[in-house]
């Protein structure tokens, strides 16, 4: 793809190294390439002061908070997450869930706890000393205001805080020289209109919900650390004693994170006005290329599905080997990535190539920019809009990317797509929990969160967009994504959106005359993302059978009883003609999941039908008079992703040759694996 | 090149013991077969460029599945091994010079237990080779491992076949350990002979390797199995040659 090449020629360029080019640069993309950006999504300014100690790993800070009451009440008081107490003790409520484990990184070290202890709290104003209170969680805080602050009015808080880094495993932390500053400072929580604040104990699987604002942030480090933060560098100065600072601006923005490395070597890439920085360590350099294309090719897909981008800088992080917890993770203008699988000359060998490990990374986090970044859903109370929509929107990016039949993993001629991997980890835990549920109410213990959230939600996308047209799908989504950017969509939003790009119904037609099918997209979505019903058809029976004929007994037109003889024994099927012959195809829902499915029968001689379903009862037979079938097929377009169990959908006629598509090579292949072991050990 | 033509004397030996392997791997594959087929019925499966994500839906479902699979390949090991066991005396044999199927096969049987013995006392040198190259005391680093390991098993399965071709061809006692130790000095103090050996050793290894290489790159195409049955055939020349060499050197070791 052309961007690509560009891109490729760019990054030669990019050697300029230091903060030459970078410093300076406005943090949104000009006015006219990102559109307008609504004043009152601006809620939450913060400006921020932190030193990093790197010896001890812990942050000194200052953060001055202006919020802004656009609610409808007086507010009187103002609840703050404390994100890094989660990590203070195994009595918090992350870690009583998680048992010190995170995606399979476990906490590890002598002393792996982390907390932030937040030590002044004033109004910025008037300085006056602000009270403070904690409930179960200690991360959870509320400053007491001495007045309310009246629908319109803002409030500036200030409040001074020493954040120790955790060993690294979920997210943020430090691990030797690495610093990953993620939930670092005091964050306020967000003042809904209607449901009052929402401000939630920070659980496993709840991420995160905060407002659009402006953040300054000035950071000292050490000399000799590179650092790579949200937002555009605005300023440096040399403090002496081996020191520096370095001011941050990120605009309409609702987090803020910043990591920090001696060790990392930057790469730098421009794409469309937006400064794409990398900051990877030595021994993988030669990766990055590689995230840089899947960057460029994701900003490219989401760009022109999902409106542009409106941040003028985007920072991918890489995260030592020893930190891998930090890997895989979205803030606003700024994404940790993860390592791309190192091939081997077996690699070669075998044929055997991904794009999982690293690619699929920088594409789902970044992909995180415009599914939660842009459209900040609630990732506590409503995960799937941000981390299913997300995963959903990385398989429209290979697609556009790579084409329709883009590969993730490949096996010499075998390849499996990204929404083929979704479908087939449907198979297990997808059914315990609704799509739609708050964060809090997947378990650990059930694993259910990552297929149901991620996997699901994309497979019911997926799924809806094949039924309903790729193209007006396509154009519900955008204007979903266009209407709701800088702003906090709920699940009914989305929904809202899609039946009004869809229609209410959709319709298909039935294929014969019993009249065109139709489809309720309101129930649909209802069904698959508040019910953990499953979609499952399959084929219960496909024959040929003797059509009924005159034999016996019956009035004839003069009135009188008449008998066509019965032959001794009915001819064969084999002896009768088509005429003579009808195909019967029994087809089932197997499970709970109601939804138009097409049937595609085929009869002997080659010829094909195409029928639809509309799945609502539990069986339906179909009869074909006159046909003498070969096979029937449901959903021979593969257009149902929510399907796991899709082996169940193809028969032959029970008097028809079936071919050995699964048996015959898998079972020579096992062949010739046993032919090549034996020969190699014998003699 | 003696070693060669002693293997182009004997066509039918080669292509023999070629057919041999053709036939049991079709045999062992067999409950794989079965097994697919059960899991399957009554459905059916057209797509053959698909086949990645169908067999992962059937191991959800059916994951006794597998064990078709890894029961025919330990299977395949094993009987691998047990053909070495029983054939070698008859190929020795014939590789010495011509000799009927009766001859052969009343050979073969003739040294089973002293071949059995011999393998027993092949497996300790190997498993050296093999500990050390699991342990890596020096932390070389993978391939200098595969190739340091693949050069020690070679050595090891040249002294075997020199054991068994002086055995056989020389007479003497294959129960006493130090037939294996005598082999081994043998292949030391020839070192170019031996090169030769450890050469098709890892000829026929890389066959192997290619043999699984052709089914993963061509899963699903109809080709596979007939690449991998002729890999297979050149392997086996292969084997017969480096067996040759043992034998070549065993009659040599006579004469002097
Ligand atoms: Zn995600």
């Amino acid at each position: 793809m052309a961007p690509l090449l560009l891109a490729g020629l760019l990054s030669s360029i990019s050697s300029l190294g230091g903060d030459a080019g970078v410093i300076g640069r406005a943090p949104l993309r000009p006015r006219e390439e990102r559109g307008e950006i609504p004043e009152e999504a601006r809620i939450a300014d913060y400006q921020l002061e932190v030193s990093l100690d790197a010896e001890r790993h812990e942050l000194r800070g200052a953060v001055t908070v202006t919020w802004r009451n656009r609610g409808r009440e007086a507010v009187s008081s103002l609840p703050f997450h404390l994100y890094m107490n989660a990590f203070r003790g195994e009595q918090t409520a992350w870690m009583r869930e998680s048992r010190g484990a995170h995606r399979g990184v476990s906490q590890s070290g002598e002393s792996p706890w982390g907390y932030i202890d937040v030590q002044t709290a004033r109004l910025a104003d008037s300085g006056e000393a602000l009270r403070w209170t904690f409930g179960d969680d200690p991360t959870l805080m509320t400053v007491l205001l001495p007045r309310p602050i009246a629908p319109g009015e803002q409030v500036a808080v200030a409040l001074e805080f020493l954040t120790k880094l955790p060993r690294v495993f979920a997210r943020t932390g430090h691990a030797g020289d690495f610093h990953m500053v993620g939930q670092w400072y005091p964050k306020i929580g967000v003042l809904d209109p209607e449901r009052g604040w929402q401000a939630h104990v920070f659980t496993l699987n709840s991420e995160f919900f905060a407002d659009f604002g402006d953040y300054d942030v000035s950071i000292e480090v050490p000399q000799r650390f590179v650092v790579g933060a949200s937002g555009a560098l605005v300023a440096e100065e040399a403090l002496g004693e081996g020191r520096r600072r370095l001011r941050y601006r990120a605009e309409m923005v609702h987090d803020f994170v910043w990591a920090a490395d001696p060790r990392f070597v930057e790469r730098l890439v421009e794409w469309r006005g937006v400064l794409l920085r990398q900051l990877i360590f030595p021994e993988r350099v030669g990766d990055a290329q590689a995230h840089f294309d899947a960057a460029i090719a994701t900003l490219e897909s989401m760009d022109a599905r999902f409106g542009a981008y409106p941040w003028s800088t985007l920072t991918i992080i890489h995260v030592p080997e020893d930190a891998g917890g930090a890997g895989g993770m979205e803030y606003p203008t700024l994404f940790t990535t993860s390592d791309i699988a190192e091939r081997s000359l077996w690699w070669a060998i075998f044929g055997l190539d991904e794009r999982i490990s690293g690619i699929l990374t920088t594409v789902h986090e970044l992909g995180h920019q415009y599914f939660q970044g842009l459209l900040a859903s609630d990732e506590h109370r409503e995960p799937w809009l941000d981390e299913g929509m997300n995963t959903f929107a990385n398989g429209m990016v290979f697609a556009d990317w790579h084409g329709p039949s883009a590969w993730v993993a490949r096996l010499g001629g075998q390849a499996i797509s990204e929404p083929e991997l979704v479908r087939l980890s449907l198979l297990r835990g997808a059914d315990l929990d609704p799509v739609a549920s708050p964060a809090d109410a997947f378990l650990e213990v059930t694993g259910g969160y990552g297929v149901t959230v991620y996997r699901k939600t994309a497979a019911i996308m997926h799924t809806l967009r094949a039924l309903a047209g790729a193209d007006a799908f396509d154009e519900a989504l955008r204007a979903y994504a266009l209407r709701w950017r800088f702003r906090h969509p709920r699940g009914e939003d989305l929904e809202d959106a899609l039946i009004e790009g869809l229609g209410a119904t959709l319709t298909f037609p039935s294929g014969s005359a019993a009249g065109p099918v139709h489809m309720d997209v309101a129930r649909f979505l209802e069904q698959a993302l508040r019910s953990v019903d499953v979609l499952d058809f399959g084929i219960s029976r496909v024959e040929n059978r003797r059509r009924i004929g005159d034999a016996g007994w019956r009035v004839d037109e003069e009135g009188d009883l008449v008998e066509t003889p019965r032959p001794e024994t009915w001819p064969k099927l084999t002896a009768l003609a088509d005429a003579e012959i009808e195909g019967v195809v029994v087809v089932e829902r197997r499970g709970a999941m109601r939804l138009p499915v097409e049937l595609e029968v085929e009869d002997v001689h080659g010829e094909a039908q195409r029928l639809t379903w509309d799945g609502q009862d539990r069986y339906r037979v179909f009869v074909f008079p006159g046909r003498r079938l070969r096979r029937a097929e449901l959903d021979p377009d593969h257009k149902l992703v929510l399907e796991p169990r899709r082996l169940d959908n193809l028969r032959y006629a029970t008097d028809q040759p079936a071919p050995k598509g699964l048996t015959e090579p898998l079972g020579e292949a096992a062949e010739a694996i046993a032919l090549a072991v034996l020969a190699g050990v014998a003699l | 090149m003696r070693a060669l033509g002693r293997v182009l004397r004997a066509p039918g030996l080669w292509l023999g013991l070629a057919a041999l392997h053709v036939v049991l791997a079709k045999v062992l594959a067999a409950p794989v077969v079965a097994s697919l087929g059960a899991a399957l019925q009554p459905y059916h499966f057209s797509d053959r460029g698909a086949l990645v994500p169908a067999l992962a839906e059937l191991l959800v479902a059916q994951p006794p599945v597998v064990v078709a699979f890894a029961t025919a390949w330990i299977a395949s090991a094993l009987l691998g091994g047990l053909l070495q066991l029983v054939l070698a005396g008859g190929i020795i044999r014939r590789l010495a010079g011509p000799a009927s199927i009766a001859e052969m096969a009343a050979e073969s049987a003739r040294y089973v237990p002293r071949f059995a013995a011999l393998a027993l006392y092949g497996w300790v040198p190997r498993a050296v080779v093999l500990g050390l190259v699991l342990a890596d005391p020096l932390e070389i680093g993978a391939t200098p491992r595969l190739v340091i390991g693949g050069l020690g098993l070679a050595i090891c399965a040249h002294a075997l076949e020199l054991a068994r071709a002086r055995a056989v061809l020389c007479g003497g006692g294959a129960y006493h350990p130090r037939a294996l130790v005598g082999a081994f000095s043998a292949v030391f103090s020839a070192p170019r002979r031996s090169l030769g050996a450890v050469l098709l050793w890892s000829a026929a290894a890389g066959l192997a390797v290619a043999a699984v290489a052709v089914v993963s790159r061509g899963l699903g195409y109809g080709w596979v199995i007939w690449a991998a049955r002729l890999i297979a055939a050149l392997g086996v020349g292969l084997q017969l040659w480096r067996i040759a060499v043992a034998v070549a050197a065993a009659t040599g070791d006579r004469r002097v």
